[in-house]
């Protein structure tokens, strides 16, 4: 009797999960497949209502919050990390992207129709970064087209030898006749193998800019 | 009598302690700390004390960011913290959940100019529980089920370039979980035996992996804007 009750003890902090806790229930890999929050009582029986249990009148005991989490669809370390940096938080840095653009534009006259695109080292992580951009930019309110200007072979030679900072604008020089009246490009790019961020510029009939 | 025997049999009761990344500290990280990343980089550190470390751990917190940032070519400055301490010496040395994994600072050239980067650390406590029931749980059972007590912290990374303009700003989240008792120390005793390393949570595993993340992060972030300031740079200077 003494060691089932004994067994019972020790098991029972591991068999009753206390959450998403780091411990015999849960192992590092699973801990970071997490993406979590920590929220206030408030903000957690608001925006989890029946999951939470609002405070008592008089207080609680305890000072009281809630840890809430998802897990990555993609668990970690099956994609490299740089497209993993980019692909894990998509719909944040799309949405990032989208504002900057719609701040860049000149007040005067009718909003832009957006050109989008993307030039990472994967072209598939490329293509499903300018389509969140475009969503994200119709979601704000902006028209969008999905054509795409174009550069010759020789242009692209030619561009690839100049630094970033001389070779995009030079490119926008190659864009801007393919631009239709009204019509802003939007390019999300990155400038180093190494950098997780993302930099965008703005490319127009006026010229190019930096939204960065 | 057997359940209150088994706990001296285990040996004193303990405090074990596992660590879990909340928010931004899992990020994938691309740059390899032990690299020159930022070679000639010239970085203003300062560190800000804060309440669950203190101003001594806030210093140390200093020490070893700078060295981080040594190993990886970059010439620290100045440090604002309780005990600035001078570019290149070596941090304290001593087991701490902020140890440096396996790097070693080269020694810093003497600075010259005024700084390229300015990086400033603070932190605060989000969140604090100690779940008094399980105390009294432990209690009840001579330590067999764990007491628990966990702590959410967020360290704040803002950088600034050489004209004080805002190149980065986040805040990378963790959360530290300890037990106590006898039936912790067993749990960290099946984590080690059971699991792989890579794998495990408990004890020195925690602080690896904590150690792990923050300055993996760090140098993610501090690269990140070293790439923007030279960008930015590159582009007020125009083309020629």
């Amino acid at each position: 009797m003494e060691w089932v009750l004994l067994a019972g003890l020790l098991l029972a902090p591991v068999l009753a999960r206390l959450g998403p806790a780091p411990g015999l229930g849960m192992d590092r890999d699973e801990l970071r497949a997490l993406q979590c929050e920590r929220l206030a009582l408030e903000a957690a029986v608001r925006e989890e209502p029946g999951r939470v249990r609002p405070g008592r009148e008089r207080g609680d005991y305890m000072d009281r919050s809630a840890l809430r989490c998802r897990q990555d669809l993609v668990p970690p370390g099956l994609r490299p990390p740089r497209d993993e940096a980019v692909l894990s938080t998509l719909g944040a840095q799309a949405q990032a992207l989208g504002a900057r653009a719609v701040a860049s534009t000149p007040r005067a006259g009718p909003p832009p129709t957006w050109l989008v695109q993307a030039h990472l080292p994967d072209p598939a992580v490329a293509e499903k970064l300018r389509v969140a951009t475009q969503l994200a930019l119709v979601a704000q309110g902006q028209a969008v087209s999905d054509r795409r200007p174009l550069l010759s072979p020789h242009q692209v030679e030619a561009l690839a030898a100049l630094p970033p900072a001389q070779a995009w604008p030079e490119a926008c020089r190659a864009w801007a006749p393919q631009l239709g009246p009204g019509e802003a490009l939007l390019v999300v790019l990155v400038l180093d193998r190494d950098e997780t961020a993302l930099h965008a510029g703005r490319c127009a009939a006026e010229g190019w800019s930096w939204l960065s | 009598m057997l359940a209150l025997a088994l706990p001296l049999a285990l040996g004193a009761p303990a405090c074990v302690r596992a660590y879990q990344p909340i928010s931004g500290l899992q990020a994938p990280v691309v740059v390899n700390p032990a690299h020159p990343n930022l070679d000639g980089v010239q970085v203003a550190l300062s560190c800000q004390a804060w309440p669950p470390l203190g101003p001594q751990d806030a210093t140390r917190l200093c020490e070893r960011v700078g060295a981080l940032l040594e190993v990886q070519g970059a010439t620290i400055l100045e440090e604002s913290s309780d005990s600035p301490r001078q570019a290149g010496t070596a941090p304290s040395a001593g087991a701490d959940p902020l140890a440096l994994p396996g790097l070693s600072p080269a020694p810093a050239p003497p600075a010259t100019s005024g700084p390229d980067l300015r990086l400033s650390l603070s932190a605060r406590v989000v969140h604090r529980a100690r779940y008094p029931l399980s105390w009294l749980a432990c209690a009840a059972t001579a330590t067999l089920v764990p007491a628990w007590s966990e702590a959410t912290f967020a360290q704040r990374v803002e950088i600034r370039d050489a004209r004080g303009a805002l190149l980065v700003d986040r805040e990378l989240q963790g959360r530290t979980v300890r037990r106590f008792g006898a039936g912790a120390v067993l749990g960290a005793l099946v984590d080690r035996v059971a699991r792989d390393p890579s794998r495990q949570v408990t004890g020195p595993a925690a602080d690896r992996a904590l150690s792990a993340d923050l300055y993996g992060q760090l140098s993610q972030v501090i690269y990140n804007a070293h790439v923007q300031d030279r960008a930015r740079r590159a582009i007020s200077r125009g083309p020629g």
